[in-house]
């Protein structure tokens, strides 16, 4: 899974040279961060190049010959997508007219047409009558405001779904190319009948070079893989079927290019000398050389190969850096991939107070005795029935019994309470009025082992010797 | 925009034990260009408190920020008109449509901050513009429409433009929007997870979503990965240290009471910090204990004070009063103060030093059933007699198997030995089975209570004859009998009046109430029960199958 690193130094050298402006330095790196560099293709396969030359050569017979082009941009999140298209795009500032959808925002056909009026009418300057949507607007302000129900005030300000057709067939007339860019297609599809995929696809296969229609782009960025076969029989056969795969990287090498491009950022205000700057890349490739480096890395590689989750890591392994030294650390990218990678889901377990773990306790020893669903009178009456025991033996300690404290039962009832609030006890059986509050049925969930080592973390004896009561 | 190191200090100082944390945030807000798109703040026990850090920390890096409590936007137009609100700061007019949906909402941020995405702008030549109808608006508000034209006229074109504010050409803070409560989106706001976590990548501008929340994100994320995982901060309770700092932060009183306050609070955190990690809980507890134990020690006059060491020692036992009192709020701060503070304050005096083992108030352990009992006795008392039957009966009903009624009821000792016979058979089950006392009330059908409450009333509800006292007048029973057939129309009318009153519940619904018998399930606890059946003289223990 892992490849061995040509990087890879047996030993450390100690660096020594300039001052490094720790804030501006992290700010510069953060913004790679942010927006992170397109990534040049090297001999081990991760090359978007082909990718974006194929996207630019469509978007080019769109907007220089007029034609009519589809294409779906697929790739898993983070690869890239998104990026690739903003950059061909730019390559035709200002000479298309870009509508961006997306299936996370207009969740039907209705919605997306209305949002694709506005910015056609944004970029035009004129407003686009989809069945006198304007008017409407304006009428229908004095309603708004009578009706507390936001989803029937909107559906009188959408257009309706016969209008789709209308208004995606004048696209081609406007004044420049259109270039529709629909983010999660997938979601499209799901859509009644398809409706704007059909007209949209159908549009841009009817357009013929030599009339004097201006071009139309359609382009589908989508993670799902099986997206085409989502697409009904005939909106498929309407899609050029040209597909564009864009890919994570693919090497270990590759990866840590990715990493040592988006750490190499420098100060965009050039305050920093280039011997700074050289100073920050050789402490840049010093740390990932570091053997610890590298293997931290290579477990997050296969892990996800996701860039953004790297991004993530790097983001946290940045932060940590302070002034002396102000270098990036081992030990704060292995902090980073703990707290970012596949976080645990209860990291708060061992602080929780003592009545929280009492009780995670006693819920640990009704899944024991076979009861995966208990009550908070169940846990109850174990918690008492274990300080009942422990402070049976008539034995002190500096004056102190060493049985388990004593917690009043209201108290114990707030800790229930901020245990299902925390989701770590969930409804097992749905609740309602005619339940009880110390009746209702909930589940554990961490399982015996988180539970097990948030004990030994508090350290607190009884606590453990109780657990462990019901393992032997 | 970094803060200066004044500030920075002023807010590490505010927040103590949160120095790494806030300087993190620092980091990543003070750039718009550098701030991650979505970030994730979770802390498990004081949710309020991490809010209240993040927005100092907004302010303190210039952010244009909105903050929202997810709890109080119910629906999607009033979480977009508060958080378009917050950012126009009042001086622009929201369209309509900006509230309307998420792309009238990413139109209306767009718009508000003066954005548009480089390769979505209107060239010069096209910038004519059909004019909307305008209806009469406040001459000092910008309108959107005029907003919107003044932003196309600039012809701003430069790339940096939603970086650089044109008023001062200063470049702009981050644009946050902090979302409190975050885990209340799942259950009111459900369609917006989605859009929110990618708000940047919707609205095309550089904006920074943040979650506050007491929940992690994977209890909160939608399904299926449709949103982008955040960037995680966990916040991690408070130590000791921190925590003593944090409560000792609004000490406003007499500089010489300064160090008792911070012997207070040593004390305070000693006693409780084992069953609360929540600050703003402690907060609360010394918010109530202090003043009055202030107000005390500034009556005595100097030199007579009672030493700061053992008057704290003294208030132990309320901070363990507290607990039970304050913390689960079944006491209000006066009435815990009457009940608690107010008799070891009162024994506090400069010439009878007080011994705090003889001045402790109750203990905390004893006044919660105590309360309880008091509680029974007075609902016992405002019951007329029948529904006191009917409760008692429910209760049984609820709590005993129906296999036991014909042995825990029957008169004759015969049926009671095959019953019992019948019963020792069968098969052992191999999870042992959750007493109904734990597991909770279990239904049973309106003719078992009746039948129940019957056998009750015969027995513990008969007239005596007073010639022979002792004995049963078998006349008097039936006539007994009869009377209560008689009188089931307002029996039943009881038990329906009772399960209004929520001290019965009626289980099933109403749909199918013509599919058989009503059932009922006891509302009551057993001390209820038991204060009632001593005012009507049953033994409950003897009818009851398992002992509580």
């Amino acid at each position: 899974m892992s490849a061995p690193s040509p990087t890879r130094s047996p030993a450390r050298k100690k660096l020594s040279g300039p001052f490094i402006d720790v804030p501006a330095q992290r700010a510069a790196v953060l913004r790679a961060l942010r927006h992170p560099p397109p990534t040049e293709g090297d001999e081990n396969g991760w090359a978007q190049d082909d990718a974006f030359q194929s996207l630019r050569d469509l978007l080019d017979g769109t907007i220089t010959r007029g034609e009519g082009n589809t294409c779906m941009l697929l790739g898993p999140k983070g690869c890239g997508k998104t990026r690739i298209v903003d950059r061909a795009l730019d390559v035709f500032p200002r000479r298309a007219i870009v509508v961006r959808l997306s299936g996370h925002a207009q969740l039907s056909d209705r919605h997306a047409i209305r949002e694709m009026a506005r910015q056609i009418g944004e970029q035009t300057g004129r407003v686009v009558d989809v069945e006198g949507l304007e008017e409407e607007e304006e009428s229908d302000v004095d309603l708004m405001d009578d009706d507390d129900s936001p989803d029937k005030v909107d559906e009188k300000l959408l257009p309706p779904s016969s209008q789709i057709l209308s208004l995606v067939a004048r696209l081609p007339s406007l004044p420049r190319p259109v270039v529709v860019v629909i983010d999660a297609l997938d979601l499209f599809t799901a859509h009644a009948r398809q409706a704007l995929l059909y007209c949209l696809f159908d549009t841009a296969q009817s357009i013929r070079i030599d009339s004097k229609a201006k071009g139309l782009a359609v382009i589908g960025v989508t993670s799902r893989v099986d997206t085409i076969n989502l697409l009904e029989k005939r909106v498929k056969s309407r899609f050029s079927h040209r597909v564009i795969r864009l890919s994570s990287p693919q090497t270990l090498n590759s990866y840590i290019g990715v990493a040592r491009a988006l750490l190499s950022a420098h100060p965009l205000d050039e305050s920093g000398t280039t011997e700074q700057q050289f100073h920050w890349d050789s402490s840049v490739e010093e740390f990932l050389a570091d053997d610890t480096v590298h293997d931290t890395l290579s477990d997050v590689f296969g892990l996800s190969q996701d860039v953004g989750l790297l991004c993530r890591v790097l983001t946290a392994c940045v932060l940590e850096m302070t002034s002396s030294p102000p270098y990036l650390s081992s030990a704060a990218l292995q902090a980073a991939v703990t707290a970012q990678c596949g976080p645990s889901r209860f990291p708060f377990l061992s602080a929780l107070p003592y009545p929280h773990i009492g009780l995670l306790i006693a819920a640990n020893h009704c899944r024991s005795a076979g009861h995966d669903v208990f009550t908070f009178e169940m846990l109850h009456e174990r918690f008492e029935t274990q300080i009942r025991t422990s402070s049976s033996a008539p034995v002190q300690l500096g004056g102190v019994s060493i049985g388990m404290l004593k917690c009043p039962r209201s108290v114990m009832s707030a800790s229930f309470e901020h245990l299902i609030q925390l989701k770590i006890f969930q409804s097992a059986a749905p609740t309602g009025p005619s339940v009880s509050k110390q009746f209702a049925k909930y589940r554990c969930v961490p399982d015996r082992h988180d539970v097990r080592l948030a004990v030994e973390e508090t350290g607190q004896t009884n606590l453990r010797k109780w657990l462990l009561k019901d393992q032997t | 925009m970094w803060p200066p190191n004044a500030a920075l200090e002023a807010l590490e100082l505010a927040h103590p034990g949160r120095s790494s944390i806030v300087r993190a945030l620092c980091a990543l807000l003070a750039d718009r260009d550098a701030a991650p798109p979505f970030l994730y703040l979770h802390d498990a026990f004081c949710p309020r408190r991490t809010h209240v850090m993040l927005t100092d920390v907004l302010r303190s890096v210039n952010a244009r920020a909105s903050v929202v409590d997810a709890r109080s936007c119910i629906s999607q137009r009033a979480f977009f008109s508060a958080v378009l609100r917050q950012l126009t700061s009042g001086d622009l007019e929201l369209e309509k449509s900006w509230t309307d949906s998420v792309d009238g909402f990413c139109a209306g941020l767009r718009e508000i901050l003066g954005i548009s995405s480089p390769s979505e702008r209107v060239p010069r030549s096209l910038t004519k513009r059909k004019t909307r109808k305008s209806k009469s608006r406040s001459p000092t508000k910008k309108t959107p429409t005029r907003r919107r034209r003044q932003a196309v006229e600039s012809d701003s074109d430069s790339d940096n433009a939603m970086n650089v504010d044109s008023d001062n050409a200063m470049p702009l803070g981050p644009v946050v929007l902090a979302i409190d409560s975050a885990e209340h989106l799942r259950d009111h706001l459900a369609d917006l997870l989605v859009p929110l976590t990618r708000l940047h990548e919707l609205a095309r501008i550089d904006i920074t979503v943040v979650f506050v929340s007491s929940n992690s994100w994977i209890d909160v994320q939608p399904p299926f990965a449709a949103a982008p995982d955040p960037y995680m901060i966990h916040v991690p309770p408070l130590d000791k240290e921190s925590m003593i700092a944090t409560l000792s932060l609004p000490y406003a009183g007499p500089p010489a009471l300064l160090s008792l306050f911070r012997q207070f609070i040593a004390s305070l955190y000693a006693t409780c910090s084992a069953f609360i990690r929540d600050p703003d809980e402690l907060a609360y507890i010394a918010a109530v204990t202090w003043p009055p134990v202030a107000a005390r020690i500034q009556e005595f006059e100097d030199g007579n004070a009672p030493s700061d060491v053992r008057l704290v020692q003294g208030l132990v036992p309320a901070f363990h009063a507290a607990l039970d009192a304050l913390y689960t709020r079944a006491l209000a701060p006066e009435e815990f103060t009457a009940l608690h503070l107010a008799p070891f304050l009162s024994s506090i005096s400069a010439d009878r030093p007080f011994s705090p083992s003889k001045t402790a108030p109750s203990s905390p352990s004893k006044k919660g059933p105590v309360q309880e009992n008091l509680e029974a006795q007075a609902l016992a008392d405002d019951l007329p007699r029948v529904a006191q039957f009917a409760l008692v009966a429910a209760y049984l009903a609820s709590f005993n198997p129906p296999k036991s009624d014909i042995r825990l009821f029957a008169r004759s000792t015969e049926e009671r030995r095959r019953r019992q016979a019948k019963t020792t058979k069968g098969k052992r089950a191999a999870v042992a089975k959750i007493p109904p006392r734990l597991a909770g009330p279990a239904p049973f059908p309106l003719d078992r209570l009746l039948a129940l409450m019957g056998r009750l009333m015969e027995d513990f509800d008969a007239p005596v004859d007073d010639e022979e006292e002792g004995m049963v007048d078998l006349h008097d029973i039936a006539r007994e009998q009869a009377e209560m057939d008689g009188g089931r129309v307002q029996t039943l009318g009881l038990i329906s009046e009772l399960a209004t009153l929520r001290l019965l519940h009626r289980v099933g619904s109403a749909d199918k109430a013509l599919e058989g018998p009503p059932m009922f399930k006891c509302g009551v606890s057993y001390a209820v029960a038991l204060a009632l059946a001593r005012n009507l003289g049953i033994p409950l223990a003897d009818y009851l199958w398992e002992a509580n």
